[in-house]
């Protein structure tokens, strides 16, 4: 694995919640009258759009918003490696803490909304080609 | 027998840990070579159905955290605090054997299978792998299991309400704080890890002013001529979590699941450093002599304590969620067979909580457990009390430090109901697609009302007092419908392994164990419900007892079925298997069960 890039769902994601015994889950396939969409998140075109150009040995992540235990590590531990410090560090992993982010290998492209697929393709290849 | 007053906690958690470690090394390796025979290769379908959004490869520690905070709640707090009824030798050997050779084979087994057919939950797979009255019994056993999970939690929070009025004004203040920050989020776009965790801060500053100015309903039963205040707690719980079941997940559900996440990891630290710090040791016995007439440990400790142990719940998130964004079917083992270590380890916590932390001595251990039904009327407030210990040893000030655990028990039991109901509703809404009732399948206020005014029903059931109530068996109810659950997953996955030509006997000892405890504990119960005429829940009992038959009769008609079938070989293990054994055996199924196809992660179908 060369590179990695990490989407952030965005706020109207579903989410887990509930516990056991409950959750915002769907205990089954399909449904007729009643079946349980869920909600269409933004990341999902921009995802695809990147699995699709991206040679596989680039690893595309969607991240939940509030899974901080994997992304602020994962976001400190890149800004380091770039040489961050500081309140610079504070900004790069607040900005890739927010919903519908974008972040290669650490360098936040966008934050708090995405670009367009192709916008949001060309930002990452542009990105991976300065390495 | 009385061997436990020397012990620390933190040695007996130590020494689970120990053996949770073992088991992940050495069982779930087995199961991933041997049973399930993970591949790889195989292309599973978040490749295979990809589409960014329920569909996603996934890494597997970000799918861990999901799959964790969807399963982990506080029902594996309950039970065991009940449990310690029968010594905490007994409880924690259950919880112990429980988690590794019947939750990690459950939770595992059932993503395993969930992702060896298009993802696709338990309910469709019982409906598959076994048949379509397979498919209704879910449909049945799941309406029950869902109605008792609201009911009990509602008694549950009433009863904490009751017990610590400081608690009311923080958790009610929590609503608007979660509705304020989900608000913020949305409307800025920015992280919400600072915002959850100032709010988090107000929602401890808020029990300052809980302790300062409690708020009880005494005064407001009396005047409603309501026997027990619990009662009003619970109607006015049924009336919210009505509201808050329709609305939509990011304006509450999900900002107070950040909230929730942060106070799951403080619980867990609290009680962690509290145990390490203090150096509690238990103050209960190994196994206690229980008073004649209370139920005995065989079988009731085994429904008692579901999830912590085992949990069928835990198949609908594996098989509904988890599956769907699994990157490779190898991953399987460490979230599935994890996700079960990791509720087993908060199981162990509650017994700590409740034997080291709630007693000084034993007499006064004792006097919290001198009977089934104080026992289990009291046992939440127990673990409170215990983790308020552990806390207190942190230089927490007592009243305080009760007020925290309760609020930390109460949040997360109110996101259970909250979602306990809307799933009901969902529930409610496929009885209707089948037995053609549009009235239930669409109309949304039908539907969410007749999944709050059942349960509510349930938690109204009179009882012996305060304490006493019927807590208890209401638990043991829900916790035998929770092992039916886990009957029927589990009967799933041994079909499956049987129909690969590979040996079912892991997925086997579980289910016939579970089987043979929840028909026993529910024949004592129906039995005990019939002398005392309760003619509300021996018919109750009746019912659930008529699905476990029910539930037996299928397993055992599918596995024969699959036994005939099974393919001389095994098949679809580490590249070598024989897809069309498989394809053979599961003909509805499709191409998921193709097997093992070119290059890791099934890149090449991407």
């Amino acid at each position: 694995m060369t590179s990695r890039v990490v989407l952030v769902r965005g706020s109207r994601a579903a989410g887990g919640g509930g516990g056991c015994c409950s959750g915002d889950i769907r205990p089954f396939d399909g449904g007729g009258s009643h079946a349980h969409v869920p909600p269409e998140d933004p990341v999902s075109s921009v995802y695809r759009a990147l699995r699709q150009e991206l040679p596989p040995d680039v690893a595309v992540e969607v991240v939940s918003p509030s899974n901080w235990l994997w992304l602020v590590p994962e976001l400190t531990t890149a800004g380091r490696r770039r040489g961050l410090r500081g309140a610079a560090l504070r900004r790069s992993v607040r900005a890739g803490l927010a919903v519908e982010s974008l972040i290669v290998d650490g360098v936040v492209l966008a934050s708090g909304g995405l670009p367009d697929p192709a916008a949001a393709v060309a930002a990452v290849e542009a990105e991976l080609a300065l390495r | 027998m009385d061997l436990g007053a020397a012990v620390p906690a933190f040695v007996v958690a130590v020494v689970v840990g120990v053996l949770f470690f073992l088991g992940y090394r050495y069982y779930s390796s087995y199961l991933a070579r041997k049973v399930y025979a993970l591949d790889p290769a195989f292309v599973t379908p978040a490749h295979e159905f990809n589409d960014g959004n329920d569909f996603v490869p996934t890494n597997k520690h970000v799918l861990f955290g999901h799959h964790f905070t969807s399963v982990a709640g506080a029902a594996p707090i309950v039970g065991p605090a009940i449990a310690v009824f029968w010594g905490w030798g007994p409880a924690l050997t259950w919880i112990v054997l429980g988690t590794i050779f019947a939750a990690g084979v459950h939770d595992f087994g059932a993503l395993a299978v969930s992702v060896r057919h298009k993802a696709k939950s338990i309910g469709t797979l019982a409906g598959e792998v076994i048949n379509g009255r397979a498919r209704r019994l879910f449909l049945v056993i799941i309406f029950f299991l869902l109605t008792l999970v609201n009911a009990v939690f509602a008694v549950v929070i009433g009863n904490l309400f009751v017990a610590n009025p400081g608690a009311v004004i923080p958790i009610v203040v929590e609503i608007p704080l979660a509705i304020g920050l989900g608000v913020y989020i949305y409307r800025t776009r920015s992280s919400a890890l600072l915002p959850s965790i100032a709010g988090v801060i107000v929602l401890y500053a808020l029990i300052l002013v809980g302790n300062a100015f409690p708020i009880s309903l005494d005064g407001l039963a009396e005047a409603l001529g309501v026997e027990q205040t619990r009662n009003v707690w619970v109607v006015l719980l049924f009336a919210y979590t009505w509201i808050a079941s329709r609305i939509p997940v990011w304006v509450l559900l999900q900002p107070r699941d950040y909230i929730n996440s942060h106070q799951l990891f403080i619980a867990l630290a609290v009680i962690g450093l509290g145990v390490i710090v203090g150096m509690n040791t238990i103050q209960a016995p190994v196994v206690n002599d229980v008073p004649e007439g209370s139920p005995s440990f065989f079988p009731f400790l085994f429904i008692t304590i579901a999830c912590g142990a085992i949990s069928g719940f835990h198949s609908l998130v594996s098989s509904g969620t988890t599956s769907k964004q699994l990157d490779k079917e190898s991953d399987a083992r460490y979230v599935g067979y994890m996700g079960a270590v990791g509720e087993g380890s908060l199981a162990t916590g509650a017994v700590l909580a409740a034997t080291a932390g709630v007693a000084a001595s034993q007499a006064d251990w004792d006097a919290l457990y001198p009977d089934f039904a104080t026992a289990s009327g009291g046992a939440v407030g127990n673990f409170v009390d215990g983790v308020a210990v552990f806390a207190n040893n942190l230089a927490i000030p007592l009243d305080l430090a009760t007020i925290f655990a309760a609020v930390v028990v109460i949040s997360f039991a109110a996101t259970t109901m909250d979602t306990g109901v809307r799933l009901q509703r969902y529930v409610v809404q496929e009885i209707g697609e089948l037995l053609g009732v549009k009235a239930l399948s669409r109309n949304l206020t039908v539907a969410t009302t007749i999944a709050v005014v059942i349960p509510l029903g349930m938690a109204l059931i009179p009882g012996e007092g305060e304490a006493g109530y019927t807590f208890g068996v209401l638990w043991q109810l829900f916790g035998t419908t929770n092992q039916l659950t886990a009957g029927l997953a589990l009967s799933v996955i041994a079909v499956w392994i049987t129909r690969r030509g590979r040996n079912p006997l892991a997925a086997l000892i579980p289910l016939a164990f579970l089987l043979v405890m929840t028909s026993w504990a529910l024949i004592v119960n129906l039995r005990n419900f019939i002398e005392a005429e309760d003619w509300v829940l021996a018919p109750l009992d009746a019912l659930i007892f008529v699905l476990a038959i029910w539930l037996i009769v299928e397993a055992g008609l599918a596995l024969r079925s699959a036994y005939r079938e099974r393919p001389v070989a095994p098949v679809g293990g580490f590249g070598t298997g024989e897809p069309d054994a498989v394809a053979k055996a599961n003909p509805e199924v499709g191409d998921s069960t193709a097997g093992p196809t070119e290059g890791p992660a099934g890149r090449a179908r991407r």
